[in-house]
């Protein structure tokens, strides 16, 4: 009697394990799907740095409305450099380069020192900042930053 | 209607690549698949995954520009070659598919985390900084582009990582006509769906009691989820790096008609589990190598005479992904993380704390704790020894990819444990479901010897 009472103890506690486990992840999914929504709709309202930035979140589509103004006008293959203000930053600024490299996926898109000289890049996106170099003109301004191409280019892009 | 097309294009093109996969498999000679409806879908899965990333491949190296016409007509053609070209009768019809409540709860965890990334966008950060913008380029450039891969300033965005799930985002865009960034997403679900037909598979073949399968698949199939929608586990392979292990599991889980037995037929599960890890991400190339050795040693594949046979299906698949993969990284010199160097033990201070801490990530919910600290338990044992062996071993690799950090490696660790511990842990958690099952469901000894007892004659003096 004692030993079919522990095979159906043991049995028991398996029912009991697996359903407390069961009930505390199926409790954590039913938490995180509306965090997860209301993370959302808070990232909708306010500026996060652009690590946290996320497809279809405001700075993210201001970014895409940018480079969606000039992304035909830019030559395939051509250098895009990304020049940020100096209050982003470097690891910050990684991030914006990497979502420009992502929404301009017909160029190649680097982040740019804004001390450094503009070499042989002929376009530039700058964010939150102005272009320090004098022969750039500007292609397309929003709230954001602007695109510039080199004065010259003018007759050259399509 | 656009999420809608987004899915039926996914849904429809994971149904090619299974048909695909499926004439593939009939090509090879006296081939044996399990009956689990489900779980052959999974292989064929793998194997239509894999022909896509050879054809894709094949068309790169022949400068061939990966278009709909190449890719789909291949694919196509090798649905069609199996059938046609191979004499013997079809496959052992299919078992047919009993649900069950554990089931029906996976499927729920599922739609839940599928809501999230339609509704949400929850995507998986990677997703934007390599996996979807490697994609991207190879959609527009019709093949692998090296010369964005190889750009000094890229070094960080990982070109070396291996290519499969860009290439599943270019036929994505071929079939939608343009790069669609929620198709591309969906195909985390998908494999989370691979993910939990193996696990059921392999909970109905090591014995388990009804409740013991269905209650383990909805507590895997749950946590998952619930850790996948706030980490934003989408968009990323780390869910096929699971399904690998998950798949390569099987071959040691599964009960096995006689005890010992060579299993020639189980060496195709871990040929795909291995070749398909290697080719998803470059963490997956160790767990393919793990996965294959772990094999071999169990069935004692180095023994004379060689069975070069089995030998031939086991290495092929992952050799014929590896290979191409190395001389194009080579070619291009794209190996070679600028934040890694040689192994430096001071590391220990700063990654085992963080190590804690990411076993801890409030987004796991206890769960990645609970199969971490089982799995030393779960050793004992002896059928899961080597599965949860392998998981363990692969651990022990991202450790030592921590102690290579040249700087920072506590941020490092942060950064990428908590997700990388996916890897694991589902086939963790299916381990230590099979090990409570056994614990609760084994013979009484007492009661045996008592029954023993009262079944003797009985002698009176």
């Amino acid at each position: 009697m004692m030993s079919l009472s522990g095979a159906v103890l043991r049995r028991n506690l398996q029912r009991a394990v697996v359903l407390a486990l069961l009930g505390w992840a199926g409790y954590s999914l039913a938490r995180e799907v509306p965090r997860a929504e209301a993370r959302t709709r808070k990232l909708a309202k306010t500026m996060v740095t652009p690590m946290f930035w996320q497809l279809g979140s405001p700075q993210e589509e201001r970014l895409r409305y940018l480079l969606g103004q000039v992304a035909g006008k830019i030559p395939p293959g051509e250098e895009v450099g990304i020049v940020t203000a100096e209050n982003i930053r470097p690891d910050q600024a990684f991030f914006v380069t990497l979502w420009a490299a992502y929404l301009l996926p017909r160029h190649h898109v680097r982040w740019h020192p804004l001390e450094a000289a503009p070499g042989r890049v002929r376009y530039f996106v700058t964010v939150r900042t102005k272009l320090p170099y004098p022969d750039y003109e500007v292609m397309v301004k929003t709230r954001l930053g602007a695109v510039y191409r080199r004065s010259a280019e003018r007759g050259q892009t399509p | 209607m656009s999420d809608l097309l987004a899915g039926l294009a996914v849904v429809s093109l994971a149904f090619v690549l299974a048909l695909a996969g499926r004439g593939l498999l009939r090509l090879l000679p006296g081939l044996v698949l399990p009956e689990d409806w489900a779980f052959r879908a999974v292989l064929h899965l793998l194997a239509g995954c894999l022909a896509l990333h050879g054809v894709m491949t094949a068309l790169d190296l022949a400068g061939v520009p990966w278009g709909r016409l190449a890719i789909g007509g291949t694919l196509a053609a090798l649905a069609a070659v199996g059938p046609l070209f191979t004499r013997r009768p079809a496959l052992e019809p299919p078992s047919g598919l009993r649900l069950g409540w554990g089931d029906l709860v996976a499927t729920l965890a599922l739609a839940a985390f599928t809501v999230a990334v339609v509704e949400l966008w929850s995507t998986n950060p990677d997703f934007i900084y390599h996996w979807g913008v490697k994609g991207h380029r190879f959609y527009l450039a019709e093949a692998v582009d090296y010369e964005f891969l190889a750009k000094w300033w890229n070094r960080l965005a990982h070109p070396d990582y291996p290519f499969l799930l860009p290439e599943l985002f270019v036929v994505t865009a071929l079939a939608r006509g343009f790069f669609d960034e929620l198709a591309a997403l969906l195909w985390t679900p998908v494999f989370l769906l691979a993910l939990f037909a193996a696990g059921r598979f392999i909970l109905a073949g090591a014995g388990l009691s009804s409740f013991g399968r269905q209650g383990t698949l909805a507590v895997v199939a749950v946590a998952l989820a619930a850790f996948g929608v706030p980490h934003k586990l989408s968009g990323g392979p780390d869910g096929m790096i699971a399904l690998a292990l998950v798949v390569g599991a099987a071959a040691f889980l599964v009960a096995r008609e006689v005890p010992g037995r060579a299993l020639p037929e189980r060496d195709l599960w871990i040929a795909l589990a291995a070749a398909f890890a290697a080719t998803s991400k470059v963490e997956g190339v160790v767990l393919g190598a793990f996965l294959l050795a772990g094999w071999g040693l169990d069935q004692r594949l180095w023994q004379r005479p060689w069975p070069w046979r089995r030998l031939a299906l086991l290495g092929l698949p992952a050799l014929v992904v590896v290979l191409p993969w190395l001389w194009g990284n080579l070619r291009h010199d794209l190996f070679g993380q600028p934040n890694s160097g040689p192994f430096r033990l001071e590391n220990a201070e700063l990654v085992f704390p963080a190590v804690g801490r990411a076993l801890v990530n409030d987004h796991w919910h206890g769960f990645a704790l609970l199969a971490v600290v089982a799995a030393p338990f779960l050793l004992r044992q002896r059928a899961l020894r080597w599965p949860v062996g392998i998981a363990l071993l692969q651990l022990v690799f991202y450790l030592y990819v921590y102690h290579t950090n040249r700087a920072a490696a506590h941020v490092h660790v942060a950064s990428s444990l908590p997700r990388i511990l996916v890897h694991v842990v589902p086939a963790l958690l299916l381990a230590a479901g099979i090990a409570l099952d056994r614990w609760a469901n084994r013979p009484d000894q007492e009661a045996d010897q008592k029954a023993a007892r009262s079944a003797l004659p009985q002698t009176s003096p």
